[in-house]
């Protein structure tokens, strides 16, 4: 009997190529991870930027006693404590978008949002005095090359960004210490939602 | 039977090859434009780089300022300070340990249709004393009624208990502390390892011997009144001065000060009002950094340079102050980051100088810094060209924000 050296039937062959296609396919999907990786360390560097700056401006509120901050209590909600002057927890009602820091320079509070100079009342308002300006970042000097002149210049809202400041007494009244902390949410190229956090502990402690 | 050893035909491998060409061709070029992709993002992560690294240099700094500084220190009659600070004739009488500069550097830029353009940038000048001198403690000695002659209490040097070097070196500042009263004293010599000579023509503290009424702690000058009580006890601390600042290449340096080493005319003890000869020869006993060059001008100032990052195309502070409505001749009220609080924004560049106490207020400082890339990527258009002609130039802004913790307290409440 003839020996049988039968080769490759035309259907096996279909049968690998697509089992290597889909190897390849899979592949791919790690390729495109691997191209929006730098533009997750970008956001995710802009986004410790911004929980930076904003428990910065805490910390500011809390030393310096600018308006509405005379006290320590001021570091609380405006809706449960009329000293207060930050945005409602109840829910996520305190999740806003990454809006400017507003007339009192601190970020989190009921008057974000608004490019007004004149100080705004927060007490009892929760979040009822927000504005609508994004911070944004300049990224083009425009024709002149100027940043100092605002003509022409290109700028980039941080829309992609969200905020979310959760403070929390540490004592029984008369409260003594309290934890802040700091959530910037943003969303990445292929759709997840990625957050940095930031947590400090603050108390009235006040060099003499 | 026939022996079956036929392998493909020639329609099978074609079927088969076309077949893989159509899965095969698309994920190709997919991975082309991924490989472009990649190469841009490279350059991004590049330039994003150089903006961390310097707004973590610059936060620190800011955060360190003012660190065990007196609320006021004197610079009177300083020839020294005043030029090294680009006070120009607008002498200060005080030392604050945060100096802005609002808007008076340029740097090349490119404008969004290809061309060279200038921008202006902020630079910020920060002070603060040396933690490797005595651990961060005071020096604590005498000082002869010029001012001028410090002596260390018996049973202390000035070497380093651990490392045994020199504590302080020839062209090193110094604050000296007495009571509610500072001064600023330049390093000229140090005789043993218990004597250390300010400098004459240029030392506050020697002014306030010889000029003034009064001494450091506010009491008539002792030389005069009381030759017993010639000696009185002061404290001094090494200081450092560092300026941020961006030159017109677009470099981020980092300007570590020192005074020019002097030659101390008229020995220990001998007031020298005329001011010491200045050795700009001699450098600093000490080294700041792989890429510091040092340079020294005559007369006057003499600095290491670091440069901390490049393509920087522009770098702007803002200032949060404590809120003050006391006078009329004290800015009002200001709810946000003002731009300039004063000193370097005056006259010639649009600020306030005489408002320049106004430094003490200082409680936060914005930091924005934005850099691009070193070429424009010709594959993609430039948003923000009207004519459409050049290239995308990569750019990144980032911003940062840190409070002068040194500022809190009452050390530096509004006067």
């Amino acid at each position: 009997m003839a020996k049988k050296e039968k080769g490759f039937s035309l259907v096996e062959i279909v049968i690998a190529i697509i089992i290597m296609a889909t190897g390849l396919v899979a592949l791919a999907g790690a390729l495109v991870v691997g191209i929006t990786l730098p533009k997750r360390a970008r956001q995710q560097e802009v986004a410790k930027q911004l929980a930076n700056e904003i428990m910065e401006s805490i910390i500011f509120a809390k030393e310096s006693q600018p308006s509405g901050y005379t006290t320590f209590d001021a570091i609380s909600y405006a809706d449960s404590n009329s000293l207060g002057r930050f945005i409602s927890s109840s829910g996520n009602a305190n999740i806003t978008k990454m809006l400017v820091a507003g007339p009192d320079g601190v970020y989190g509070t009921c008057d974000d949002g608004n490019t007004s100079t004149a100080f705004i009342d927060c007490a009892g308002s929760g979040a009822g005095n927000l504005g609508t300006t994004l911070r944004s970042y300049t990224t083009d000097p425009g024709s002149d090359g100027d940043y100092s002149t605002t003509s022409g210049n290109g700028s980039n809202s941080l829309v992609e960004y969200s905020r979310q400041v959760i403070i929390t007494d540490l004592t029984p009244a008369p409260v003594s210490a309290k934890q802040v902390e700091v959530n910037v949410s943003y969303k990445t190229a292929i759709g997840n939602t990625e957050t940095v956090k930031l947590v400090c502990r603050l108390t009235n402690f006040k060099t003499l | 039977m026939k022996k079956n050893n036929s392998g493909f035909s020639l329609i099978e491998l074609l079927v088969a090859a076309a077949l893989l060409l159509v899965i095969i061709g698309p994920l190709l070029s997919f991975m082309r434009s991924a490989q472009l992709l990649r190469a841009n993002a490279y350059k991004l992560t590049d330039v994003e780089q150089n903006a961390r690294a310097a707004l973590l240099l610059i936060g620190r700094d800011i955060q360190n300022t003012g660190y065990n500084f007196p609320p006021k220190t004197e610079i009177v009659g300083s020839t020294l300070l005043t030029p090294l600070l680009g006070t120009g004739s607008n002498a200060l009488s005080s030392f604050y340990p945060i100096i802005p500069g609002n808007n008076i550097n340029q740097v090349y830029t490119s404008s969004s249709t290809g061309a060279q353009a200038i921008n202006k940038t902020d630079q910020l000048t920060l002070a603060y004393t040396n933690q490797r001198v005595n651990g961060g403690l005071p020096i604590v000695g005498t000082v002869d009624p010029t001012g001028r002659t410090f002596t260390l209490l018996t049973g202390t040097s000035l070497l380093d208990p651990t490392t045994s070097q020199q504590m302080l070196n020839v062209g090193d500042f110094c604050i000296l502390n007495a009571g509610q009263n500072s001064a600023i004293g330049i390093v000229s010599q140090i005789n043993g390892t218990n004597q250390v000579l300010f400098s004459s023509g240029d030392s506050a503290a020697a002014n306030y011997g010889i000029n003034n009424a009064t001494d450091l702690l506010g009491n008539s000058k002792l030389g005069n009144l009381d030759p017993l009580n010639t000696k009185q006890l002061i404290t001094i601390y090494s200081f450092y001065i560092v300026t941020y600042f961006v030159d017109s290449n677009g470099n981020l340096i980092r300007r570590e000060h020192y005074a020019p080493p002097h030659t101390t005319v008229g020995g220990v003890g001998v007031a020298s009002p005329s001011g010491d000869a200045i050795d700009t020869n001699a450098k600093p006993l000490v080294a700041k950094g792989l890429n510091a060059t040092y340079t020294c001008n005559a007369g006057n100032t003499c600095y290491y340079d670091n440069i901390i990052a490049t393509g920087i195309e522009d770098l702007q502070f803002t200032y949060s102050l404590v809120e003050r409505t006391d006078s009329v001749t004290k800015l009002p009220l200001t709810t946000g980051p003002v731009d300039d609080p004063g000193f370097y924004g005056a006259a010639a560049n649009g600020g306030n100088q005489s408002t320049n106490y106004r430094l003490l207020d200082i409680r936060r400082i914005n930091v924005f810094i934005r850099v691009r890339a070193q070429e424009r990527d010709n594959k993609l258009k430039d948003p923000y060209d009207t004519t459409k002609k050049t290239g995308y130039l990569y750019r990144f802004s980032l911003e940062g924000s840190y409070n002068t913790r040194n500022f809190y307290g009452s050390n530096y409440k509004p006067t």
